[in-house]
């Protein structure tokens, strides 16, 4: 009896000392490198736990809790981010432009890891009305940032796929696949790259817009963020530091004046992240090019008001300018439809006999808004499996909310370098863009960038080269975008398959890191000679004598 | 569908035959020939069907023109015109009440034999679709007029086939639901004799539209054509009814799986909108009222003449206006004697107003409610008036009494779209009161010329006469109708009293000029008789192309027709091209015919025309001389119609002759439908070859041959001509002398071929490729 009580004590307490041990080895581990407060992969979290503690045991015991207890070990790293916060001494600045997915999902992390956190973005409301499918990996993102986000997102953002994904193909005959729902959050499980990362299967749908005021409310409960109306300026690279120098400007201007009026807040060298999306001015200033991968299809994205939910539907047509392709999803409770496709230009110019030639000319402008919302109920209807008529009855909207629909030119493109000096790192969009079919889209800005990120944040933490650690973010985050891109390019022509695709894309992006070609499109535009119609891959690294061949289509 | 295609496969078949037999006696039915006629030179149509090889054909044929003055009127050109003689069988009046049955009596053993067919197929069809859900005949007649069990049924049984089965069933169901009630009431004893009426009168009443369509559309090319044309107009005036030719043509290539494609397809879905659109009668947009008030004025237009205006007598100038304006009327002499007694002078502003009258923007205003039941397939003409005329009627008593009282007369075409009636409104009012609004503010009469469209395109015109209880009339499409908007003799001078300057216009071959041309060629020998004699019209819209290049290629394959060309031909991946070839498509690029061509043994060679220089214009000359100097070469000229003063657009024919006295070719113009061949000076073809074309391409001609050591004459004599391009920069100049040292002979004559026969763009476009692929892959200079 003694025996058993006494065996009963000595594992209570044990229990409770082991306890003790976790949050006393987390807060160690986290003072001492800050940036695996989100980094919750076993193996790294292993070989980093080592360096801090600079003995392999206790980096396995921190790890072995991981592994076995997820619940308590969140419970101890809450406790442990809370009194790291209280100690001005760990802060490090990190400043985030893009107040997106991307740029608050990368605010969150550093903002955890305990540094002080500065968004800037020119708008503070969202009104993009996208939708999109959500896979395992975003929730389990969230989970790795806090817990409860992950919750919230589980339980209020994303909708189940109820139906599952149906794939119609050109020939009429369709695929489905089962639905799968979302599981609960594992951040061990975040896959470490793209390419694993897109291997997963869509598992929710996802409206931007919601996702998004969920993502800025966490922000601005956060004591560690600070959210600002206004924008950064880089400045050169300080040659002593290794960093560039980032200027910040508050939004001041006046209500109702149309010209920005901006207030310089401070002048530093903080950890800056771009997150600006395709179009990044501080892109731009910064030098980096981004160049075209693949040829550009004209595109007409927006809602169809109905509520039509749980399901996604990739729409292959066989049209006169050859394969399309519509995509389509709506999240439950939304109302709204998504829809987005490519589009034959032809179907949406007026008459040039009736309505002229002049796009600025109000008959075309109205004639044209016409044919573009006649076309996208035509491709709704078909993707929805909908009469015509039922869907011709539906009001529509654009991709942005209260706006009209409008085409757009679809265009994959890519960066040269993703990180600049040793502070300044591109995101999202801004590293490079593919096609919206392959679903990557949000993904490589909301999980692969952001765990580069998270390396980065680690190895700078942890004292080490920030400019090898910029470096390894570039690289990285060029991977990721580049994976996206190669499974997009399949979609830009009509008869290609997979792996001539990912091929030509690998292919063009090395010819144009070696300077011989101008953009890896024109590369492209080699290998695939026929444009859209192109059915192989040709091979262009060719003989002399053999150029000529090829010119007189003998190759 | 397999069925339902099979089935109106062995109607074509049919048709066909019936037309060929006796009952019919078709004018190139060589069984129904009067056997006493044994001279050639009896008509021209006699001579052509003489079953004569070509070269003892040429001959006869050059024996006439030779030997025989009398015959001269029966030169074979003469084919070319192909006007329907008076005593031809066809030309009877369709539209008098003794058409229907004489049609009948020719085809009546076809049409009961198809009835059963029809009746048996229809039965099959409902038992495909609904399964077993119908177990009798009692059944599948309750099922075909009664919605009610319909539905019932329809929802029980899995529905098999595709949408266009369905829309077909539908639009079947809907026909049948409202007129076997009807014939059930005439004939209330014999439930049975009512069903057999109304499915008899949509068959009749196909198969009548069809031959009545083809007497009046392709009989003057139909007695052109060989046995498998023929065969293709039919099938084709048969698809116009039941569907787009490209699904006759898509199966006819792919079978079942082409149908299945198609399906699928943006033609397809529009085509089977179409029917959707019919029964949902959409307003009428709001901005084409709108447009009425952009009516175009008429605006003077100088007609062109060779020989002093004074001399031309009304008819001349009528073909004057109908070639240099696009106009569309027939020139016969009704139109002038109709002109005559109206006392309107052919004026320049009155003539351009009739060419531009079907281009006005009351076209498609004028909208029918067409009742939900009623589908496309089995609206005829007959029912079109009714639907207009009640509706109309109806709109006029609402109009205010100062419009019905007014002494004013209004036209109105009705212009249904892609075959189908598409025009289609329940709000009548407010676009009729526009139009006559309009009318009365300009104090005019709309005018509306009556082209001769296609009768299988319900075409209808309307009189509409105010003052009192307006009267409305509807006008047959043979109708002539010349009113002019604000003509009076003072503001209108006839154009005889201007002086006009000479100019060169083409000349047709059925004008008294052409005689001497011929004349002046054969002595020149400059005449190619084999390509007068393997002339093909185009069989479609998008042929000419096609047609043209038949010339040649049929000379070793006689049974090849331009359907088969254009279905073996190699650049048709995809059985959509099809049906994008068959309509939509503006027809064939150069480039493209010159694949055709190639894949059938034929050395092409294309030269474009982007200048006009003297030396290309020589070339051209220099060209056209060769070909017809030997028989195996054949210039197939591209060029634009309205510039040459034709009215065809874009368009492909080949050259036949050549007169060196006034410097003109003879053109065979494929497009026989709209012009007879004609000749016209080599500087007025190239400037219409100058033309861009509709793919944004240089247009120019492509000379197809058998002799390769006859090559034609090519704008570039060799590379130091391509480095004198315009367009080619100094360095690229550079790059392209460097490269070439390091290329093989063979490859550099291939490549100097590629680029005289390309465009100079696609040259340049292929420089910057031999750069990018030099820097690729290292220095290759």
């Amino acid at each position: 009896m003694k025996i058993t009580l006494f065996l009963f004590t000595f594992l209570f307490i044990s229990q409770a000392a082991w306890a003790q041990n976790l949050s006393q080895n987390l807060e160690k581990l986290y003072r001492g490198n800050p940036g695996l407060v989100t980094q919750l992969n076993p193996e790294l979290l292993r070989v980093e736990a080592a360096k801090v503690f600079k003995d392999p045991a206790t980096a396995a015991s921190v790890v072995k809790a991981l592994q076995a207890d997820l619940p308590g070990f969140m419970a101890a790293r809450a406790e442990v981010i809370t009194k790291i916060r209280q100690s001005p001494n760990t802060l490090r600045r990190v400043v985030v432009s893009g107040q997106s997915v991307t740029g608050m999902v990368n605010a969150a992390i550093a903002a955890q890891s305990g540094h002080k956190v500065d968004v800037y973005d020119l708008r503070m409301t969202y009104t993009r009305d996208i939708q999109w499918s959500s896979r395992q990996s975003v929730l389990d993102t969230l989970a790795a940032i806090d817990p409860q986000l992950a919750e919230k997102y589980k339980q209020r953002i994303s909708s189940d796929l109820k139906k599952g994904y149906l794939e119609i193909k050109p020939d009429g005959t369709s695929k489905h696949y089962t639905p799968a729902s979302m599981e609960s959050a594992d951040p061990r499980r975040i896959p470490q790259t793209a390419a694993a990362m897109l291997d997963e299967r869509s598992v929710s749908i996802v409206q931007t817009k919601v996702f998004e005021e969920l993502l800025y409310d966490y922000l601005k409960n956060h004591p560690n963020v600070v959210q600002t109306k206004g924008k950064i300026e880089l400045g050169p690279i300080d040659p002593k530091t290794g960093r560039h120098l980032v200027t910040e400007y508050k939004d001041v201007t006046p209500k109702g004046q149309k010209e920005k009026v901006y207030e310089k807040i401070r002048t530093g060298d903080p950890i800056t992240v771009i997150a600006e999306g395709t179009g990044s001015s501080n892109r731009a200033a910064l030098g980096i090019q981004n160049v075209p991968v693949s040829p550009s299809r004209l595109q007409i994205a927006g809602v169809v008001i109905i509520e039509n939910s749980g399901e996604i539907v990739t729409h292959y047509r066989n049209e006169s300018p050859g394969r399309m392709v519509t995509g389509s999803m709506g999240t439950e409770g939304s109302g709204e439809r998504w829809v987005v496709a490519d589009i034959d230009p032809a179907a949406v110019t007026p008459k040039a006999s009736k309505f002229g030639t002049d796009p600025s000319s109000p008959e075309y402008k109205t004639e044209r808004g016409r044919l573009i919302e006649a076309e996208f109920k035509r491709i709704a209807s078909l993707n929805m499996r909908m009469p015509i008529d039922k869907v011709s009855d539906l009001k529509v909207g654009g991709a942005i909310e209260g706006l009209a629909l409008q085409t757009f030119d679809h265009q994959q493109k890519i960066s040269n370098k993703a990180a600049s000096g040793s502070n300044v790192l591109l995101q999202g969009d801004a590293v490079g863009s593919g096609h919206w079919s392959v679903g990557g889209g949000m993904h490589v800005g909301a999980v692969s960038h952001p765990e580069r990120f998270k390396q980065y944040l680690t190895e700078v933490d942890g004292g080490r080269s920030e400019k090898a650690a910029a470096l390894a973010y570039s690289s990285g985050a060029l991977a990721d975008s580049q994976v996206w891109g190669e499974k997009g390019l399949y979609y830009f022509y009509n008869h290609l398959s997979h792996e001539d695709a990912t091929k030509a894309y690998r292919e063009s992006i090395i010819l144009y890191n070696q300077g011989k070609v101008e953009t890896p499109e024109r590369a492209l535009e080699l290998m695939l000679p026929g444009g859209k119609a192109s059915r192989s891959l040709k091979n262009i690294r060719l003989a002399c004598p053999d150029i000529v061949k090829y010119v007189l289509g003998e190759i | 569908m397999t069925r339902l295609l099979s089935i109106l496969f062995i109607l074509i078949l049919t048709l066909e035959a019936s037309m060929a037999a006796d009952v019919c006696q078709l004018p190139w039915d060589k069984s129904a020939r009067s056997p006493a006629s044994t001279n050639p030179c009896d008509t021209a149509g006699e001579l052509m069907e003489l079953n004569l090889a070509p070269r003892q054909f040429v001959g006869i044929c050059k024996q006439i023109l030779k030997d025989d003055p009398a015959c001269k009127k029966l030169k074979p050109e003469k084919k070319l015109s192909c006007t329907t003689k008076a005593d031809n069988h066809l030309s009877f009046d369709l539209n008098t009440s003794d058409a229907g049955s004489r049609i009948f009596q020719c085809i009546k053993g076809f049409v009961w034999d198809s009835m059963v067919d029809l009746i048996s197929f229809i039965g099959d069809l409902i038992k495909t679709l609904v399964g077993s859900a119908l177990k009798n005949k009692a059944e599948i007649l309750q099922f075909l007029i009664d919605p009610v069990y319909r539905a019932e049924v329809l929802g029980k049984g899995a529905v098999k086939g595709g949408r266009l089965g369905k829309a077909f069933l539908n639009n079947s169901f809907a026909y049948v639901s409202r007129e076997y009630p009807r014939n059930l009431k005439a004939t209330p004893l014999d439930p049975v004799g009512a069903l057999g009426a109304t499915l008899a009168k949509p068959l009749v009443n196909f198969i009548t539209q069809s031959v009545q369509s083809m007497v009046k559309e392709y009989v003057p090319q139909y007695q052109c054509m060989n046995g498998a044309a023929k065969l293709n107009t039919i099938c084709k005036i048969a698809g116009g009814f039941v569907m787009p030719p490209g699904f006759i043509f898509s199966f006819l290539k792919y079978g079942v799986k082409g149908l299945r494609e198609l399906h699928r397809s943006r033609q397809v879905t529009k085509f089977i909108e179409d029917f959707k659109f019919m029964n949902e009668a959409p307003l009428v947009n709001p901005e084409n009222i709108h447009h009425i008030s952009t009516l175009p004025k008429p605006k003077k237009v100088q007609l062109k003449a060779e020989k002093p205006i004074q001399n031309l007598s009304d008819q001349e100038l009528v073909q004057l206006a109908r070639r240099q304006q696009q106009m569309t009327p027939k020139i016969e002499d009704t139109p002038v004697k109709r002109l005559a007694s109206t006392s309107v002078y052919v004026t320049q502003k009155a003539v351009v107003t009739m060419a531009q009258t079907p281009e006005l923007p009351i076209k498609g205003l004028i909208t029918v409610v067409v009742p939900k039941e009623l589908s496309p397939t089995f609206i005829t003409t007959e029912i079109f008036d009714d639907l207009i005329n009640t509706q109309v009627q109806n709109s006029l008593q609402s109009l205010p009494s100062s419009i019905k009282n007014s002494k004013t007369q209004v036209y109105l075409v009705m212009k249904p779209e892609n075959g189908h009636i598409s025009i289609l409104s329940p709000d009548l009012n407010d676009v009729q009161l526009n139009i006559i609004k309009l009318a009365l503010k300009k104090d005019a009469t709309l005018i509306q010329l009556l082209a001769t469209q296609p009768a299988t395109k319900i075409n209808r015109h309307m009189k509409i006469t105010f003052g009192g209880k307006p009267q409305v009339q509807m006008l047959r499409p043979d109708d002539d109708i010349y009113i002019f908007q604000n003509v009076n003799k003072q503001t209108f001078e006839p154009i005889h009293k201007q002086g006009t300057q000479n100019v060169s216009i083409p000349i047709s071959i059925i004008d008294k000029e052409a005689d001497a041309l011929i004349a002046s060629a054969h002595k020149n020998n400059l005449i190619d008789w084999a390509a007068i004699e393997e002339f093909q019209p185009q069989s479609y819209r998008t042929f000419c192309g096609l047609a043209s290049i038949c010339t040649l290629i049929i000379r070793e394959n006689a049974n090849l027709t331009q359907e088969q060309l254009m279905l073996n031909n190699a650049i048709i991946k995809d059985p959509l091209e099809v049906v994008n070839l068959m309509g939509s498509n503006p027809g064939y690029e150069l480039d493209n015919l010159v694949r055709i061509a190639e894949n059938n043994g034929k050395i092409a060679t294309v030269v474009k025309v982007t200048d006009d220089k003297t030396e290309t214009i020589e070339l051209l000359r220099e060209n056209i001389i060769l070909s017809l100097k030997e028989n195996d070469i054949q210039v197939i000229t591209n060029f634009d119609g309205k510039t040459l003063g034709t009215t065809t657009g874009g368009h492909y024919s080949p050259v036949a002759a050549y007169d060196p006295v006034t410097d003109r070719a003879l053109i065979l113009d494929v497009a026989l439908h709209r012009n007879e061949g004609f000749w016209i000076p080599i500087k007025e073809l190239h400037k219409g070859m100058k033309k861009i074309d509709s793919f944004g391409k240089p247009r120019g001609y492509l000379v197809i041959n058998n002799r390769p050591d006859r090559l034609p004459k090519l704008p570039w004599k060799g590379f130091d001509d391509v480095f004198k391009m315009p367009t080619m920069s100094a360095g690229d100049a550079l790059f392209l002398r460097n490269f070439l040292k390091s290329t093989p002979a063979n490859l550099k004559t291939k490549l100097l071929k590629k680029f005289q026969t390309q465009s100079t763009e696609a040259t340049l476009k292929d420089l910057r490729a031999m750069k990018d692929l030099s820097r690729i892959n290292g220095a290759c200079q």
